[in-house]
């Protein structure tokens, strides 16, 4: 009966596992917390140097938002933007984060202007 | 008892092949260099070590903004300290409760990778330009220098700096780069800014 027991454990674990895994592999937003607030990747792939772009799925009252390259230190910016109002940016080399506490809803974004192709990823959080 | 796990392993084996698939999805546009589709959990893996959020340097450096050491305040709040272990070092950004943090070697402090710029660039806000950043040991002040040749210089405390300002407008002079003084005022060494040129609001 303990074996039995154990295997549906880790069954259900296992089940819990992938579920989470294809959560974030389908849609990559994942709950941030046991409260109601939202939080989501966005990008992990490759763009160019001059301007380009990576953006969340859609606008939310994030608060913070950050991304990072892959394999190198490019000029990077944040920016947390309603394209009105709110207008958020920050700049760091392969990195860069920023809060907005003002909580409109806005879009969350990273650029690459280092130059050279890299692959960037973000990650926005609501509170 | 088969009748019970049967089930389990179909939402197993389904669970597994959506994954699959929405890895593949995900793959092609990364290999596209395109697409809106979002990261696979296995990719963002390829990206951060440790949970996205809040502070994630500090803990991909085993650091704690409970250990850091006050430098500064900033006009929008911001309350900046410092952490080092040594071989990494983190500039703690800490505004209503909430710890940020840019962490660098000791090289890459001395070509300014310590250095972040904060820049309010909507219509609804006060326009403020935070430069903040690290400054490589012995650093007695900072010179920031403006696209026009005229300069600021401000003291290092606890290894960090700021400049509070705000964006430059269009065809303005803008800040460009840092010099690093040290004892009797030499300049040791100087690092860019950044940022693309005067691209300070995206």
């Amino acid at each position: 009966m303990r074996t039995q027991i154990h295997l549906l454990s880790r069954a259900r674990l296992a089940t819990l596992a992938m579920m989470a895994s294809a959560a974030v592999a389908v849609g990559a937003a994942v709950p941030a917390g046991a409260s109601a607030s939202f939080a989501e990747f966005y990008g992990g792939y490759s763009i160019c140097g001059s301007n380009c772009y990576i953006q969340s799925e859609g606008a939310h009252t994030f608060y913070y938002n950050e991304a990072l390259a892959k394999g190198g230190s490019p000029y990077m910016a944040c920016q947390l933007t309603n394209f009105g109002s709110v207008n958020e940016v920050t700049h760091g080399y392969g990195t860069c984060y920023e809060y907005y506490f003002g909580a409109a809803y806005v879009w969350a974004r990273a650029y690459n202007k280092g130059g050279n192709y890299y692959a960037v990823i973000g990650y926005a959080t609501t509170p | 008892m088969s009748n019970l796990r049967r089930p389990k392993s179909l939402i197993v084996t389904g669970t597994v092949a959506i994954c699959l698939a929405a890895t593949g999805v995900a793959a092609y546009a990364a290999t596209n260099g395109g697409g809106e589709s979002t990261p696979s959990a296995s990719l963002i893996q390829q990206f951060i070590k440790v949970a996205p959020g809040p502070g994630r340097q500090l803990r991909e450096n085993g650091l704690s903004a409970s250990d850091a050491k006050p430098a500064f305040t900033l006009a929008n709040g911001a309350v900046g300290s410092t952490v080092s272990d040594g071989s990494t070092t983190c500039l703690v950004l800490t505004i209503r409760g909430h710890d940020g943090a840019t962490c660098a070697s000791p090289a890459g402090i001395v070509e300014g990778h310590g250095i972040s710029v904060a820049d309010e660039c909507g219509a609804g806000g006060r326009n403020l330009m935070e430069i903040a950043g690290l400054a490589p040991d012995k650093t007695q002040s900072v010179r920031l220098r403006s696209s026009d040749g005229t300069s600021q210089s401000t003291l290092v405390v606890n290894g960090a700096f700021k400049f509070d300002g705000t964006n430059p407008a269009a065809g303005e002079p803008y800040p460009t780069n840092v010099e690093w003084i040290g004892d009797g005022g030499a300049t040791t060494g100087s690092a860019g800014l950044p940022v693309k040129g005067d691209q300070f609001c995206g």
